[in-house]
């Protein structure tokens, strides 16, 4: 197997430890989404309130939790936060004294900062007609939220989520730098074992390009559903290719298609 | 209006056989006066129609009358129920009041048969079932049996407005106002629909 630069072998024995490293960003990831949606939420209303005081909070939660590298906001969490005696014999230390808590708390922050963002683009991007429409028949403003504006929102921030999402689970392999051995810290530890620079790194690569792109066709599928009133407008005459349509077919069906426009 | 919601006005003598009432009604944005102290008096059961050239104020008329538009002088009393700043009263008012868009603004991620099941689910409480009853009832009086389960997207522009005036219809409002109501219809529909509004027992 020489030219190869995977040493099979390696690579087939540490699977079982790269995949608890999956499981590891898994959660990571998990808990990150689940706590920095909730708090876009909040924030994006906050964010979008006619109040000066509150807008203005928000808008200074986004800017700096955008602006702030999550590498350096480990490093603050982690380390920094022990400095603070009045924080290490609080109640919140529970938190803040776990690698695990840090790591949650520095990533949902950095989450929710571009959450609240792409919820605040999708939000204004609903129709002002339609949420009028909405008023006029007396439906109250909480149920215009749930039932009119999230459902139209959900479907023109879906790609920026999906954007979101994706590099951002990349990004969570930085949660190593505070002892947490995610996948990228796995793949790490073996190639300080075994000093192979590519088989435990191009293993884990795969692993997280795997889990990245299960995710894309999730959101895939999602956006498709989401879709569907869409669907045999835009994707009419499905090209089926043991089903090829003939010329005659294919005429009549541009004939339908006209005669619909018209 | 800060005058008037300082000290709440005396309640405007309205007969009760009058469904709306608006006393010199104004409403300026920026410098433009879009409506210059409108008087109007419709009784219960009386259609209207209020005729101009574009940009006169048609529109505006008809948003300051169920509240979508704030106006800033004069009086508005819906079948009884004074338009005041207090948000509760402007929901008193839809309640009773249907509207149909000039630009039909159906709901787009919603067929036919549940934009017109919103509205009385969320607001009355129906229960699927009965929605959809109530909701097949309006749109098969104006013609769209065959169309309830298409999206808007797919429905040509006179049927997205049939499916507005239905879906106004389905909350039974006692006042109907109507934007431009027959502009995406064909001649013989918007006969049709004439001929059927007067049979209506309708305001505007
Ligand atoms: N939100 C707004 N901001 C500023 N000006 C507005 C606004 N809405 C309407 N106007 C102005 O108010 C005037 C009346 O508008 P309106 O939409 O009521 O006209 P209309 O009579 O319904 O016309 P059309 O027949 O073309 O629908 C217009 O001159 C318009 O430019
Ligand atoms: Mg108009």
């Amino acid at each position: 197997m020489t030219g190869l630069p995977i040493d099979l072998t390696l690579a087939r024995d540490s699977l079982p430890a790269l995949l608890v490293g999956l499981r590891t960003t898994v959660f990571v990831v998990a808990l990150s989404l689940l706590f920095g949606l909730a708090l876009a939420f909040p924030i994006c209303f906050a964010r979008m309130s006619k109040l000066r005081f509150p807008a203005l909070m928000a808008e200074t939660f986004v800017v700096f939790f955008r602006g702030a590298p999550v590498l350096i906001l480990l490093y603050l969490v982690y380390y920094g936060f022990g400095q603070i005696d009045a924080l290490r014999n609080g109640p919140l230390w529970i938190l803040f004294g776990s690698a695990w808590g840090c790591a949650i708390v520095a990533l949902s922050l950095n989450h929710a900062a571009y959450m609240t963002e792409i919820l605040r683009g999708s939000l204004l991007a609903v129709p002002r007609g339609i949420v009028e429409a909405s008023e006029a028949l007396g439906v109250s403003q909480r149920n215009i939220f749930l039932h009119v504006k999230m459902p139209l929102a959900i479907r023109y921030g879906l790609k920026a989520y999906q954007n979101e999402v994706v590099s951002f689970i990349k990004g969570t392999a930085v949660v190593s730098v505070v002892t947490i051995t995610d996948l990228a810290a796995v793949a790490n530890g073996i190639f300080e074992e075994t000093y192979d620079p590519f088989t435990p790194i191009l293993c884990a690569a795969a692993l997280y390009w795997a889990f990245v792109n299960l995710v894309r066709i999730g959101f895939d599928l999602w956006g498709r559903w989401l879709d569907r009133h869409k669907m045999d407008r835009e994707r009419a005459p499905v090209p089926v290719l043991q089903n090829v349509p003939t010329r005659g077919r294919l005429l009549r069906q541009i004939g339908r298609v006209r005669g619909r426009v018209l | 209006m800060s005058a008037l919601t300082s000290m709440p006005p005396a309640p405007l003598a309205v007969p009760a056989d009058v469904a709306i009432a608006l006393t010199g009604v104004e409403k300026r944005y920026g410098t433009h006066r879009a409506l210059a102290g409108i008087d109007l008096a419709v009784g219960r059961g009386e259609r209207i129609v209020i005729c101009g050239p574009s940009g006169s104020g048609k529109s505006t008329l008809i948003r300051c009358i169920n509240g979508l538009e704030r106006h800033d002088g004069g009086r508005i009393v819906v079948n009884g129920i004074e338009l005041t700043s207090e948000d509760g009263t402007v929901q008193d008012v839809r309640q009773e009041v249907g509207m149909v868009f000039q630009h039909f603004n159906l709901f787009p991620h919603l067929n036919a048969l549940e934009n017109c099941m919103l509205a009385p689910r969320l607001n009355r409480g129906l229960s699927r079932a009965q929605a959809e009853t109530l909701a097949m009832k309006h749109l098969e009086r104006v013609h769209l049996a065959d169309h309830v389960r298409k999206y808007p997207g797919r429905l040509s522009g006179g049927q997205q407005q049939r499916v507005a005036i239905a879906r106004a219809l389905c909350m039974e409002p006692r006042i109907l106002l109507f934007d431009e109501p027959t502009s995406a219809l064909d001649p013989e529909w918007s006969t049709r629909c004439s001929a059927s509004w007067r049979n209506w027992r309708r305001a505007v």
